[in-house]
């Protein structure tokens, strides 16, 4: 295998990625409108997150010919760039069949078409795609496929990707020009059909996941002994929840535009007073001097002293262990790993990396099958980045994680340190007899298997995130379909319709505390004196004193009993009530 | 409110004549007692506890102390040293560096510790008493039988814990009277005691932060009706080794932070104009694409209510669909039925036990305080004999935290493995089984990196470093200890063990590491280039790792076509093989193009190279392959705009070969007209079929 490409693709650590999207026009409506939604939910999903990722729309067999660079029978609907509003509402609003269908299909134009994009696009790309949005039982026409063919190796070699997805309600025969066409955007490799999707959301997802860009978090040669080593790549599969949040920035409120915030750090003469001031009229006061980075101190206090270094030792400190590495340090059986207990922080992925040690993949294979057969994880020691702290990390097998279609790869499990244990306060009655009756085990078995579900890694959104985007959505795309609200952290109520909660609370309630704001102690002492003074109301003196209008005469918990205990109607919630509007419920609701 | 207090300590340290003999070891009791002192504080300072430490020293020069001030003449030579206080350098600098020739009594030592702590402090209280005796009882006490009990029995009452450290006291051959008594107050007071090395040993790393646990209190509600007081408390959590460094000025004197000058920091917020937005005129504006749309022009009916602090389940779900890699977040926590609520603890307890019985988790939809965002956990029953009956809370992902990554495809038959290498592997499992790591006699656990037990290299380096620069102002730092790096080896053991199934795996496979070829560094985005060459260069270092190439077959046996790897040898081995000429050619020609194209070198050398190679073999044989060939070439170069390329092959004369070189040729040095040929269309040749668009035609117009 040729290992220049593999280098190209590791060492692109600069630019944007770019994708191209083609839907054919010769296609069915139906076809057509199922790549014009899924393309309109990749724009909008780059607009959410303003990625910088530049995308560009043609449809191709059309018979207008409508493009920056006049090819015949394609048309630009959104020229290669950063995805914009205007760009977006530009595919939404497009009517495909309104270009109309070229006689014959020539495929090589437009691919042609997207190679010349490619070469002029004025920045700096890190990966090229091509999405192709079509069905694959029509060739193009007998005289243009060799062309195509050519034009497909064209890209290839420009280390452009190029992927069909295949809309399609059914499976179908797929031409078997498509297969040398696959075969050659592959560089000759092993290809894989793919697979009939009909389902915009799903292409949707397809098309993110082809034109997402990945960097690896290293690309780590993992030492398996003296002298054996496979090539790996290390990456995070979730970002964490705070990368999720969206962007914002700070504007002047005058004329909403963006300010630029410049953080300076100068040093000042300690007079009297404030040492650290915080208010911009307070710093005039002292005679403000740029800081020199060599004058910096960084300290520590412990013992009661400062304990300083330079910022350079401050830096050595961190990770004196050398240079990022992987390093296997033996294996232990699966069992040892419970995720209820040895949680730490989200785990990493590992994939083998042809382009660090060529013939990794196989080696990674056999150590993935060898590992699933025994039952065994590997142990390491981890060290991501230069400055990252080495951890130990626990290489568990796994197949598709988050159901993605990834084949092979091993989770990273960060394994805790002694200094990540907290101790936990000893309770009271950690009492290791207790013995629960199979009656409540029942009960509480019937109320778990009713509510069971299926998860899925992606069926919670974020709220708050998608309530914010609606609410930018509302405004900017001001569309009149706007996709409904739904929030997916919230359990459909009519699932807990069913549950037994009243031989529940009978069971095993009444819990001391029903309020989290109130403490034990309150609760109990309450919970006392209600069943005592309960005891010592007269049910005769009530009647009396409600019809000589003396209610008041009780004191507030009282009144708060006999309300739950005598009312004849249903009285309303009576936290927070003072002692006359409870006086006034007792008329009212005890007759 | 002055900090809970809940451990005091007071080491009774002997510093007397008796102390200075030499022992097998080459140090005297009194080196080892000081050294074991100056660890202790160490440590209690590290771990910036609430614990407080005293010491006494008994055999000192000076007698000061409550009780001798009481009795005259009693307690000699028996030295309150330290209050009890806050730990801190200035006790281990203090402490005496030499024996004195006085003798104490180490039972009257005791006596003005317990004294002390009974009588010398004020406003302390809940303490945990503890003294620390460190003595070799060489010198014997004068105590009687009768005070002996006495005071065992007032230590019994009064909750003393009494440690005896330096002297082996449970030694059979001992009939020293003193040890026996020592003997009696450890046992007595279930204290613990150990000879030096072994404290030495325990004392090792530096203890873990202390934290004061704080639960999280909330209902844990099951459907409108059913709320289960819980409280939730911090298991585990990644934080940082040390609190936020704190910056200052370097005073150019003295080297250490200034006492005049200070760091002041402030953001400020600049418009177009440069001028300064003060912060109540700022607002928030949310990035959509390219645009910013300002927070108050959106719906604010539209804006996600979280509602009030709560943990809702969502539902139960069978627990291997929560794998690892759905979790995500920052640690775990342990959830409780409330504390002293019996009915709560009880209720859950039931939960758990019908959980693992059923095999299930819980889904629950947490917020954290009234108006967060919310967040959903994996409640996971935790049930363990040794550990815990409770739930545990971790955070799991939302469906935008995916990445929707795609990676190549596996399934390939050139990635498929032999039954053969993967047993090799299973062989090496076997052999580095890390449950059983050490020979029996060794260690009272033969699990190697045992989890959550084992102590983090980079958190002890950095405490190291503090304690270092605290007591040497000004010194280098040292280099990481060797029991930290410990954690970075195998285990001898299974280092010895997995010896013969790695040899085996060096066989079974072909690994060759792939040179890293450094690009040239272009000037702009400098940053982002530096990080990809501190990464090569963090590579670099792995170079010099012995390369495995076994069995490697030699590579120019398997050469079908030119690649743009070597393409001058594939070349001239191909045509040795006796390919067609013409397909040579053809070939040639796509890996020169793909060399230019790819961009993978700054200069293009190797395909400039290649270039020359091939018009070299077009002078001394038939130049048409080549000329053909350029002629398109520079149409496509012209096409995608790379004049820089059509320069340097005029630069190294890489043009046609002229007729004058090779008369079989058609071009002409001396015809001016020579570009113009690139328009001849119909002497294209066969096998690139090239059309050249209107545009290109456009752009030689302009030119």
């Amino acid at each position: 295998m040729d290992s220049d490409d593999e280098i190209e693709e590791s060492s692109t650590w600069k630019g944007i990625p770019g994708t191209i999207i083609l839907i054919n026009a010769l296609e069915d409506s139906s076809v057509i409108s199922v790549a014009q939604e899924a393309s309109c939910c990749l724009i909008r999903q780059y607009l959410r997150s303003s990625s910088s990722h530049i995308i560009g729309v043609t449809v191709y067999g059309t018979e207008q010919s409508k493009s920056v660079f006049n090819t015949s029978n394609v048309v630009d609907i959104f020229p290669l760039n950063v995805p914009t509003l205007d760009g977006y509402k530009k595919v939404r609003k497009a009517n495909i069949e309104s270009y109309g269908k070229a006689k014959e299909l020539i495929l090589s134009e437009a691919l042609w078409h997207c190679s010349k994009i490619f070469k002029n696009c004025n920045k700096t790309l890190s990966s090229k795609t091509v999405i192709i949005l079509t069905q694959l039982n029509n060739p193009p026409i007998e005289a243009d496929r060799e062309k195509t063919l050519k034009r497909v190796i064209d890209l290839a070699e420009s280390y452009a990707e190029i992927k069909c997805i295949n809309i399609s309600m059914n499976n179908y025969q797929i031409n078997p020009f498509y297969q040398k066409f696959l075969i050659e955007a592959n560089k000759s490799k092993d290809y894989i059909l793919p697979k009939a999707v009909w389902d915009s959301k799903v292409i949707e997802t397809l098309m993110y996941t082809h034109s997402h860009r990945h960097l690896a978090v290293a690309k780590l040669c993992f030492e398996i002994g003296n002298g054996l080593s496979i090539g790996v790549g290390v990456y995070s599969l979730l970002k964490s929840s705070s990368q999720s949040n969206h962007k914002t920035s700070k504007l002047d409120k005058e004329t909403n535009e963006i300010v630029e915030s410049v953080t300076k750090t100068t040093k000042v003469a300690v007079g009297s007073g404030n040492l650290f001031p915080e208010d911009d009229n307070d710093i005039k006061e002292f005679k403000e001097v740029p800081l020199l980075k060599s004058e910096l101190l960084f300290y520590q206090e412990y013992g009661g002293e400062r304990i300083q270094f330079t910022e350079k030792e401050k830096k050595a400190i961190e990770n004196p262990f050398g240079p990022p590495m992987i390093k296997l340090l033996g294996f232990k059986p699966a069992r040892i790993l419970c995720k209820e207990k040895w949680f730490l922080k989200t785990s990493y992925f590992i994939f083998p990396s042809e382009s660090v040690i060529e013939g990794s993949t196989i080696a990674f294979k056999a150590l993935h099958k060898a590992c699933i057969e025994m039952d065994t994880v590997a142990i390491c020691i981890l060290c991501t980045r230069v400055n990252a702290r080495p951890t130990i990390v626990a290489l568990v097998p796994c197949t598709n994680p988050l159901d993605l279609d990834i084949e092979i790869g091993f989770d990273v499990i960060h394994i805790p340190f002694i200094e990540n244990v907290r101790d936990i306060p000893t309770f009271d009655n950690t009492d290791q007899n207790i013995v629960v009756e199979n009656a409540h085990k029942v009960l509480m078995k019937d109320i778990l298997t009713s509510l069971q579900f299926d998860y899925k890694a992606d069926m919670f959104e974020n709220p708050k995130l998608q309530s914010e985007y609606r609410a930018l959505e509302a405004k900017s795309l001001q569309e009149e379909n706007m996709e409904p609200f739904v929030d997916t952290t919230k359990p459909n109520p009519e699932k807990f319709e069913d549950i037994r909660d009243e031989l529940f609370e009978e069971l095993f309630g009444p819990f001391g505390v029903l309020s989290t704001k109130r403490s034990k102690n309150e609760n109990e002492s309450c919970n006392n004196t209600k069943k005592v003074k309960l005891e010592d109301i007269n049910e005769d003196e009530l009647q009396e004193k409600i019809i000589n209008k003396t209610v008041d005469s009780y004191t507030t918990n009282q009144l708060k009993n006999i309300l739950k205990n005598k009312a004849t109607s249903k009285p309303p919630a009576m936290t927070g009530l003072k002692k006359s509007q409870l006086v006034d419920l007792v008329y009212k609701h005890c007759k | 409110m002055p900090p809970k207090v809940e451990q005091g300590t007071i080491i009774i340290l002997d510093i007397g004549r008796n102390t200075s003999n030499v022992d097998k070891s080459g140090k005297s009791f009194f080196e080892n007692a000081i050294e074991c002192t100056k660890r202790i504080i160490e440590r209690k300072i590290m771990s910036q506890g609430n614990d407080l430490i005293g010491i006494i020293l008994f055999g000192s020069k000076k007698t000061k102390n409550n009780m001798a001030e009481q009795c005259p003449g009693a307690f000699k030579h028996i030295e309150l040293f330290v209050e009890l206080e806050i730990p801190s350098w200035k006790m281990i600098r203090d402490l005496p560096d030499m024996p004195t020739k006085s003798r104490g009594d180490w039972f009257d030592a005791l006596i003005v510790a317990v004294d002390y702590f009974k009588n010398g402090l004020s406003g302390i209280k809940n303490l945990n008493k503890r003294i620390i005796l460190m003595t070799n009882f060489e010198s014997p006490s004068s105590v009687d039988e009768n005070g002996f009990d006495q005071a065992l029995n007032g230590l019994k009452e009064e909750d003393f814990q009494i440690d005896v450290i330096g002297c082996d006291i449970h030694s059979e051959n001992s009939k020293n009277n003193d040890i026996y008594m020592a003997r009696n107050f450890v046992e007595g007071t279930n204290g613990v005691t150990a000879p030096f090395d072994d404290t030495m040993r325990y004392l090792l790393f530096h203890k873990k932060k202390h934290v004061n646990a704080m639960p999280w209190n909330v209902d844990l509600c099951i459907g409108p009706n059913i709320k289960i007081p819980i409280s939730s408390y911090i298991r585990l959590k990644d934080e940082p080794v040390v609190k936020k460094w704190i910056k200052a000025v370097r005073d150019p004197v003295t080297g250490t932070a200034s006492s005049t000058e200070a760091v002041a920091k402030k953001t400020i917020h600049l418009n177009a104009e440069n001028k300064n937005v003060i912060n109540n005129e700022l607002i928030k504006g949310y990035h959509y694409g390219q645009e910013i749309i300002p927070f108050f022009e959106c719906d604010k009916s539209l804006i996600y209510e979280s509602g009030p602090k709560s943990l809702i389940v969502y539902g139960f779900t069978h627990s291997s669909k929560v794998k690892w890699q759905n979790l995500n977040g920052d640690g775990l926590s342990y959830v409780f039925g409330r504390k002293g609520d019996k009915k709560a603890q009880y209720a859950v307890r039931c939960l758990v036990e019908c959980l693992v019985e059923l095999d299930l988790v819980a889904i629950v939809r947490r917020v954290y305080n009234n108006g967060n965002a919310p967040r959903m956990f994996a409640l996971m029953p935790v049930l363990d004999s040794n550990d815990f009956v409770c739930l545990s809370m971790a955070s799991i992902c939302f469906k935008e935290e995916i990445k929707y990554m795609s990676f190549p495809s596996t399934e390939l038959k050139k990635f498929a493995c032999t039954n053969d290498q993967v047993d090799a592997f299973k062989d090496l499992i076997k052999a580095m089984d890390l449950t059983n790591a050490y020979d029996d006699s060794e260690f009272d656990d033969n699990e190697a990196f045992p989890i959550a037990e084992t102590i983090s290299p980079s958190a002890q380096y950095i405490l190291d470093c503090i304690a270092f620069r605290a007591m040497n102002p000004g010194k280098p730092l040292p280099q990481p200890r060797s029991d930290i790096m410990m954690l970075f080896k195998v285990p001898p053991l299974i280092e010895k063990r997995a010896t013969v199934p790695l040899e085996r795996l060096k066989t079974l496979f072909v690994l060759n590491k792939v040179e890293v070829k450094h690009r040239i560094k272009k000037s702009h985005g400098a940053s982002v280039i530096d990080t990809s060459v501190q990464a090569e260069g963090a590579n670099e270092s792995y170079n010099d790792m012995p390369k495995v190439e076994l069995c490697i077959p030699a590579k120019s046996e398997n050469i079908q076509n030119i690649r743009t790897i070597s393409p001058v040898s594939d070349y001239k081995y191909l045509l040795s093989k006796g390919k067609p000429l013409n397909e040579i050619a053809r070939e040639m020609s796509s890996a020169i193009e793909s060399l230019i194209y790819s961009n993978l070198e700054q200069h293009c050398s190797k395909a400039l190279e290649a270039m020359m190679f091939f018009r070299m073999e077009g002078v001394k044989g038939d130049p048409s392959y080549y000329n053909n060939w350029l002629k398109n070439f520079k149409t496509e170069l012209y096409d995608r705009k790379r004049s820089d390329i059509i320069e340097l092959i005029k630069a190294k004369q890489l043009n046609y070969i002229w007729n004058h070189e090779n008369n079989l040729s058609k071009y002409d040095l001396n015809d001016p007209e020579e570009d113009s040929q690139i328009y001849e269309m119909d002497t294209a040749p066969s096998f690139t079929e090239m059309d050249v668009s209107s545009e290109v035609n456009n752009l030689f117009n302009d030119m």
